[in-house]
């Protein structure tokens, strides 16, 4: 495999039974890429980062992953029971677990202060002895985060880790994203289509088929129109449009509005 | 009662089996109610079953038969679940309904007067017998070592299997350890307090220990006092009045129950 690329899908399709889920998907994660998907709910996006996972089988195709490097997870639902008896500082530390020895595995001082300079950056650091059932939605998804950048993969899929995050949250997240992007293959799942284009180096708009990939200056605009479903200047053309029949009726419909 | 302990090797046994069974009890009952392998755990209890009518018919100790049973059905449950996509609820249905089946067919197959098999439903712990108290020995061991040695590979393991595989350690190899491990477990407990009650003795005392404890391993050393702590009184109570001793275990572990949830509630209210 050509050592520049990290991820390679080739013709890739996935079905749950009759339910196509992914057809046809071809394309390649440079080294060091920091790349947003983007497509609609039920477009396949999650399915897409399980079979680099190896967590649903190829239907057709073949997906190859630079096998020098480690890939780290972040899951769009949680899988594990919320009950169970285990604190947020183990969570983040065990994303740490099959890199060293398996029997009588002690956490070091250095494993330890990398956790808790990770968990400090999220602002969970106040978190670290809670039982992991007790935090909100938004802290859980971040201590996943944690989880998965302890271990310094070099390849890192995150479906939608920003999902229920504030927009101060969401922000600092992304900057630790494009940090990290320097030396990490960064593959993000999010739904932030206003915010995503100022961190990606390039996106793909998978509905099903790969109807977009790219990395140029248009990318922004291209995924838009997809997104919305109709070109851009259309977009802007009809904004327009309201703006003069606004001007024209005398905002006679805002008057009764009284927000 | 300490008098009785001297004078009769009897009792000694009995001790000393109450002593191993809340070691396997604090450690195995906490994993399978922490992993929601509770009625996996009655399935394969009864499955074994099936195994002690063998040995009753094929005139060999029942107790090995017992864990045969017992740990096919064990490695068998999960392979068969994976190939055939079958609702873990309804597999584990069939196995408890044709180990039981297989289990009365067996014995009525064996020759002569049947045997006696209340003390496989409702244990006897005064008649346990020295191959019992070294099998659980033995068990008690494997139990402490695997789960000491490898502690945070069990917790991850326990706590989120799926991230586990991500970070591409063998998760087959765990699961394949722990059911087994669960079904040496059930089948020595039948002796204690009967086919019947094992699964009670698993998970009563680790529902206590949760009222108070939200860390994994002082679960299991709580889980452990408690068990040994009713087993004890168990033994000493049938002893003196002369009642079924597995019984009296479950029922004390049930009036400790609801006593710690209302202390809990009082206290923590
Ligand atoms: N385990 C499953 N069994 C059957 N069908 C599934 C399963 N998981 C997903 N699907 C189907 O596959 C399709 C793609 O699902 P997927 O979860 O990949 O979408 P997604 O792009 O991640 O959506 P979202 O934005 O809502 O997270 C959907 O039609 C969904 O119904
Ligand atoms: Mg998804």
């Amino acid at each position: 495999m050509d050592s520049q690329y990290d991820l390679r899908l080739e013709n890739v399709s996935v079905y749950y039974g009759s339910v196509k889920a992914l057809e046809d998907i071809t394309f390649e994660v440079k080294n060091n890429d920091f790349i947003g998907i983007i497509g609609p709910n039920g477009g396949g996006k999650s399915t897409l980062i399980k079979a680099l996972l190896g967590q649903v089988p190829l239907n057709s195709g073949k997906i190859s992953i630079n096998p020098e490097k480690t890939i780290g997870y972040v899951p769009q639902f949680a899988e594990f029971d919320q009950s169970f008896p285990i604190c947020v500082e183990e969570v983040v530390l065990s994303g740490l677990i099959g890199q060293k020895k398996v029997f009588f595995k002690k956490y070091n001082k250095e494993d330890i202060d990398t956790a808790y300079c990770l968990m400090k950056k999220l602002g969970i650091l106040e978190l670290k002895e809670k039982q992991i059932g007790e935090l909100s939605g938004g802290q859980l998804q971040k201590v996943l985060v944690a989880r998965a950048l302890i271990s310094n993969p070099g390849i890192l899929l995150l479906d939608e880790p920003t999902a229920s995050l504030d927009v101060q949250v969401k922000k600092e997240i992304y900057e630790i994203l494009k940090n990290v992007s320097n030396e990490v293959t960064v593959l993000i799942i999010t739904h932030d289509i206003a915010e995503i284009f100022s961190y990606v180096k390039s996106v793909a708009y998978i509905n099903k088929n790969l109807h977009y990939h790219g990395s140029d200056s248009k990318m922004r605009k291209n995924v838009l129109e997809l997104t919305t479903g109709c070109p851009i200047e259309d977009l802007v053309r009809k904004e327009e449009e309201l703006m003069e029949d606004f001007i024209k009726t005398g905002d006679k419909y805002h008057d009764q509005c009284h927000f | 009662m300490i008098n009785a302990i001297f004078k009769y090797s009897f009792m000694q046994n009995a001790v000393l089996a109450a002593v191993m069974a809340s070691v396997i009890c604090g450690i195995i009952g906490t994993i399978i109610v922490e992993k929601k392998l509770v009625s996996m755990s009655g399935g394969i209890a009864h499955s074994s079953f099936g195994g002690i009518g063998l040995g009753y018919l094929l005139n060999v100790p029942p107790i090995l038969t017992g864990m045969l049973f017992a740990i096919l059905a064990s490695i068998s449950l999960p392979m068969i679940k994976r190939k055939t996509d079958t609702n873990a609820d309804t597999l584990i249905g069939v196995f408890w309904a044709t180990g039981m089946a297989l289990g009365i067919l067996f014995i009525g197959l064996t020759p002569g007067y049947p045997p006696d098999m209340t003390s496989y439903l409702f244990g006897d712990i005064l008649t346990v017998s020295s191959l019992y108290l070294v099998l659980m020995g033995i068990l008690g061991v494997i139990l402490v070592v695997l789960l000491t040695s490898m502690f945070k590979y069990w917790r991850i393991y326990l706590f989120d299997e799926a991230y586990m595989k991500v970070l591409k350690i063998n998760v087959n190899w765990f699961e394949k350890i722990l059911y087994i491990m669960i079904a040496m477990s059930i089948v020595l407990l039948i002796k204690v307090v009967g086919m019947i009650l094992a699964i009670a003795l698993l998970t009563i005392p680790p529902a206590i220990a949760k009222l108070y404890s939200k860390n994994l391993g002082r679960l299991m050393i709580t889980s452990t006092v408690i068990s040994l702590g009713i087993s004890l009184l168990g033994l000493t109570l049938s002893y003196y009045f002369n009642i079924p001793s597995g019984a009296t275990i479950i029922l004390l572990a049930a009036v400790l129950y609801m006593i710690s949830y209302y202390i809990k509630k009082i206290l923590f209210k």
